[in-house]
């Protein structure tokens, strides 16, 4: 009992010591607005690329896209102009910022917006927004980001989160302060053999990665583990989701702005054909289909395709140099049956 | 559920609040059973007809043996098979399903997982079974009390696999709430949060992109390994630690099954302290009884130091998963055992210097880092060609990305050896220890976020 007591008075202690510090150190507001503040300042920017550009089409998705298709090939095939925005681990909220923020808001819009996703993607709003992905939305969001915060963060709060993102600094102040020892503990060897800081270390990270094949059914374990997310049985409830998402202010941006919303499912090799998918992801596809024929949205499904042979794959997502050969071609005879068709 | 998800607060909120309320063992047992059975249940309801099923085929059984002595082989041999048999079939099952399910066109067969805890709650059956059939343990007539035994909730999942000897007692007698249940739950509860949250949950990410690497350095491949080797005990103990913890909590003295297994000297000395509820189970019911019966069966004296031990640990290494990575494992280990044992020379603690001691320990430890790389490699083949067809260091930027990984490591092993020094030099209620555990419970609020990946045994 002893210790016991000793333990809450040191926590007593040390709780209101940072309760003081870290409002002061971090020039955070007391009480807090609830979610995740964005730093305006921290800024990805596509607009520049697109005006100068003009791209007819504009491709969007995580590194599924950035292994499976070659958009200057793609270019060529549809005699349209394309460019390409992969994010590597993007979720809906970093689409829907891109959309919102980069190609809606550009002055020379797209006439079609190809987006390609995998699953319950699309209506999952808090899937990669914590931890490290937080960085790239940081860099996309905007000063007001009502909605980001809204259906990404708050959505997912219970009410002792929100009370504690509110109220105690040190909860509210966690992702910096995590982030401030990550930069630390990383380094430590790197800057005192090499003189390698947090960006090379950083960079040096990325060529290693980038570089290497990754052992192909182990990248799609890690990733399929990571993900376990989007089959959640609430995830794969379209019509329940759908309003709680992003996608329907995708639409809607899409809508108003002129550019045809293109949805791309890709294809993984876990999931070869119909048969071996849950039944619930199958009902998910129909849902989605359904909204996408109500809503002016084209839904391009090529999940079963089976001209993407798994020799194609580098592991269960990516495609090898063949297979982005392979898929470029297949989505560029359905893109090039729809721009024609539309001309 | 995991321990650290907020579900499962939830749940042993309210398991803890109705177990209390009720002042009769039969009552408490009876909400523990329930409880038990909905927190097994929870991701696959049916994996709990298999642990129903086979609980209540064990239980006759062993009073069966009890009945009827005469044919005592013939039962306990009828459950050793069919737990055994259960256990290689869902575990060998995902090798072959999608072949099984193309032949027969039923194709629900994709979907048939490893019921988890499978492996563990096995072992604690079986363990009964034998106990019982030797007469060291009077089978219990209470099939509740047995079913709450093989199903006790902060166990089944991922152990300690407790003897009959040292849980049912406990089952069988009533529970009263004393203070001593918090004081022994709450540092192993902060204890178990902060090694899994902060410490195993962020060495992982270096683990992880080390291992998926197709080609990694031998350097990356150390750096790996050490990263590892951190992560498996802080993740493992994690477990144990909220297993015990939550344990307390509803007045049950469980198995500790860890002790400071990186200060051994030896591998036998290892095994003593690392997973000790598993290697105490191998012990009494694999290598004794092998070993007596060799010596029984006059064998060379080489054979019954060597084959004891080999045997015992490969049947280890086939008990973590499937696959050659953990046969090599098993063998590796149960050779590096008779290695120690033929050739270590002995060492008298008492009377040996500090810089032979530290030698001993250093060897040691690297034996076991070098064991675990093998445990975690995704393949032979992999490993093969780690060892020996990359290079030692390789790029500039593959040498920041290994001492990258030493860094997390050292910085997340920190904190655990800084917990080890105080075990050993402060006074248990000082007040170092009591600001240690306070700044481990604000730690935990730093790194938490809303993901809970899974503890790593989840997978056997």
């Amino acid at each position: 009992m002893r210790l016991f007591t000793r333990y809450l008075l040191w926590l007593l202690i040390l709780t209101i010591l940072v309760s003081f510090v870290i409002p002061i150190y971090f020039n955070m507001p007391y009480p807090k607005p609830l979610g995740p503040d964005f730093d305006p300042a921290a800024r990805m920017d596509y607009r520049k690329d697109i005006n100068e550009g003009q791209p007819g089409v504009v491709l969007l998705g995580d590194s599924i896209l950035h292994y499976g298709i070659d958009p200057q090939d793609l270019e060529k095939r549809t005699n349209t102009p394309t460019y390409s925005i992969s994010i590597q681990g993007s979720g809906s909220a970093v689409l829907y910022l891109v959309t919102k923020n980069e190609i809606a808001a550009a002055k020379s819009k797209p006439k079609y917006l190809v987006v390609f996703f995998r699953d319950t993607l699309l209506t999952t709003p808090d899937f990669r927004v914590l931890g490290s992905y937080m960085t790239q939305i940081d860099e996309l969001a905007g000063s007001e980001e009502t909605l980001l915060l809204q259906l990404a963060y708050i959505n997912q709060m219970s009410f002792i989160e929100k009370a504690a993102d509110q109220y105690f600094p040190l909860y509210s102040a966690r992702r910096v302060i995590w982030q401030s020892i990550n930069k630390h503990n990383r380094t430590l060897l790197p800057r005192s053999f090499l003189n390698c800081g947090l960006e090379c270390t950083n960079t040096a990270l990325t060529t290693v990665i980038n570089k290497d094949d990754f052992e192909n059914s182990l990248q799609g374990n890690a990733v399929q583990i990571a993900d376990e997310q989007l089959y959640k049985p609430e995830n794969m409830n379209f019509e329940e989701r759908l309003p709680l998402s992003f996608l329907p202010e995708i639409v809607r941006l899409c809508n108003e702005n002129g550019i045809q919303l293109i949805l791309v499912r890709t294809k993984n090799t876990f999931i070869p054909d119909a048969e071996h998918e849950r039944p619930e992801i199958q009902r998910y596809i129909q849902d989605l289909n359904h909204y996408a024929g109500e809503n002016n949205v084209i839904l391009l499904d090529f999940a079963y395709d089976d001209r993407l042979t798994p020799d194609l794959f580098r592991d269960a997502f990516h495609l090898k140099e063949e297979g982005k050969k392979k898929f470029t071609e297949i989505l560029s005879e359905s893109l090039s049956k729809l721009i024609n068709e539309q001309r | 559920m995991s321990f650290t998800s907020s579900q499962y607060l939830i749940f042993f909120a309210i398991v803890f609040s109705a177990y209390w309320l009720f002042n009769g063992r039969r009552g408490q047992n009876l909400i523990l059973l329930t409880a038990s059975y909905f927190f097994y249940g929870w991701h696959a309801p049916w994996h709990t007809l298999v642990l129903g099923t086979s609980t209540t085929i064990d239980h006759f059984l062993a009073l069966a043996i009890e009945r009827e002595p005469a044919r005592k082989k013939l039962y306990s041999g009828a459950a050793i098979f069919l737990n055994l048999g259960v256990l290689a079939f869902f575990k060998y099952f995902p090798v072959f399903k999608d072949q099984l399910a193309d032949v027969t066109g039923w194709s629900f067969l994709i979907r048939i997982l490893l019921p988890i805890g499978l492996s563990f709650y096995t072992l604690k059956k079986i363990g009964y079974i034998l106990d019982v059939a030797r007469n060291t343990l009077k089978p219990t007539h209470n099939f509740i009390d047995f079913a709450l035994y093989v199903s006790f909730f902060p166990q089944v999942v991922s152990g300690p696999i407790d003897r009959p000897q040292k849980l049912l007692p406990q089952i069988e007698t009533p529970r009263t709430w004393k203070a001593d249940n918090l004081i022994s739950a709450w540092p192993l509860l902060i204890m178990g949060l902060f090694k899994k949250i902060v410490v195993a949950d962020s060495i992982k990410v270096i683990v992880d992109q080390v291992f998926t690497l197709q080609e990694p350095t031998k350097f990356l491949l150390l750096a790996g390994g050490a990263a590892f080797t951190l992560q498996i005990l802080a993740d493992f103990s994690a477990y144990t630690d909220l297993s015990r913890g939550f344990s307390f909590l509803l007045g049950f003295n469980t198995t500790e099954n860890f002790n400071r297994p990186y200060l051994a000297l030896n591998p036998s000395d290892f095994w003593n302290r690392w997973h000790i509820s598993l290697s105490t189970w191998l012990r009494d019911y694999i290598f004794f009884p092998t070993r007596r019966e060799m010596l029984k069966q006059r064998s060379p004296a080489w054979m019954t130091e060597m084959i004891p031990p080999i045997l015992t640990m490969l049947i280890s290494g086939i008990w973590h998963g499937v696959g050659w990575v953990f046969i090599v494992w098993g063998l590796y280990h149960g050779v590096m055992t008779v290695l120690y044992q033929r050739f270590a020379p002995r060492l008298d603690l008492k009377t040996a210097g500090r810089f032979r001691i530290f030698l001993t320990w250093a060897v040691m430890f690297a034996v076991t880092i070098i064991g675990w790389i093998i445990f975690r490699a995704p393949s032979l083949p992999w490993l093969w060609q780690a060892v020996l067809l990359e290079p030692i260091a390789g790029t500039r930027e593959q040498v920041i990305f290994a001492l990258m990984g030493l860094s997390m490591t050292l910085f997340y092993a920190a904190p655990l050896l800084i917990k080890l020094w105080l075990d050993v030099k402060a006074d248990n209620a000082s007040w170092m220890n009591a600001f240690y555990y306070a700044a481990a419970s604000l730690s935990i609020i730093i790194y938490m976020n809303s993901a809970t990946p899974d503890f790593i045994y989840f997978l056997f």
